[in-house]
């Protein structure tokens, strides 16, 4: 098992071009949120034989984007809820087919969105590997994160 | 009556009392909780039984918690530090309500949203929200549930 890049890289073009309809590449300037900016950011826990989780981090204004593709609605109709609906689906997706990767048995949790100007936050785990996308002139982030062993 | 109500207020109470030494006291449902922003810990549940708990706090409630389990002067616990008490004490909490559910269930690593942040599950209901007193203020905790439909 490897620092899944190759795999984060194909599994969320893909994801989002099946999805989506959008082509979304892997760029090396990393997504560091200003401050300020609201962040969306989805995360599914993995438990079992690995444990960790697998969670998305973008700018709300493409988090709205893709949920008014998702819902084949305006910018203007999406709620909310969709909106995160939208994103705990990519990332659902995203960490079922990182959970493929890992030894078995292992289970995958229901997603979580969290609304967050400061990211993320799963004490008790560390980055595996993060790979930052461009789509549109949006940036976004897929990261693979494991737990601490006590 | 709630979903698992009187179990959770049962070890709410228990961790709070023995991790921490402080005695809680059960909210009436009636209880308007403060519009103020809260510090959120959740850990997920997954197996035969799939959801999430989350522990809802007021920040002055964190630092008072954070100080008492690290043993920390008034004000001075980081933020680091405040992630790791919630985080164990919404840990301990679900650990002891996952073993009341249909098993097997696995339990996450906990996940934390700061003051102004938020957090949702989507595809899940909430089925439990138990209010508490904890030294003079107050907090939450919530079960969600993977709703079916």
């Amino acid at each position: 098992m490897g620092d899944f890049e190759t795999e984060i890289c194909q599994y969320t073009e893909s994801i989002w071009k099946s999805i989506l309809d959008l082509d979304v590449h892997k760029t090396v300037d990393e997504y560091c949120p200003i401050g300020g900016e609201n962040i969306l950011a989805g995360c599914v826990h993995i438990s079992g034989e690995w444990e960790g989780a697998v969670s998305i981090d973008c700018p709300m204004d493409l988090a709205k984007k893709v949920a008014s593709i998702m819902f084949n609605m305006t910018d203007e109709e999406v709620t909310p809820d969709l909106i995160q609906d939208a994103l705990g689906e990519l990332t659902n997706m995203t960490g079922g087919n990182i959970k493929s990767l890992l030894p078995e048995p292992c289970f995958l949790s229901l997603p979580a969105v969290t609304m967050t100007q400061h990211g993320l936050r799963i004490p008790g785990s560390e980055l595996v590997k993060s790979v930052t996308f461009q789509c549109w002139g949006y940036k976004f982030k897929v990261s693979v994160l494991k737990k601490l062993k006590n | 009556m709630q979903f698992l109500e009187k179990e959770i207020q049962k070890y709410t109470h228990l961790v709070c009392s023995i991790l921490l030494d402080f005695e809680i006291s059960p909210l009436p449902d009636s209880y308007e909780m403060p519009s103020a922003k809260m510090f959120l810990g959740s850990v997920q549940i997954t197996g035969e039984w799939n959801g999430a708990i989350m522990l809802s706090l007021p920040s002055t409630l964190v630092n008072t918690l954070t100080e008492k389990m690290f043993s920390l002067e008034s004000g001075k616990a980081s933020i680091e530090e405040k992630k790791d008490a919630i985080g164990e004490m919404v840990n301990m909490i679900g650990g002891n309500i996952k073993a009341l559910l249909p098993q097997p269930c696995a339990l996450s690593a906990p996940l934390m949203a700061l003051e102004g942040d938020s957090l949702h599950f989507p595809s899940t209901k909430m089925v439990t929200h138990c209010k508490f007193e904890c030294a003079g203020k107050p907090f939450a905790l919530s079960l969600y549930e993977q709703d079916p439909s």
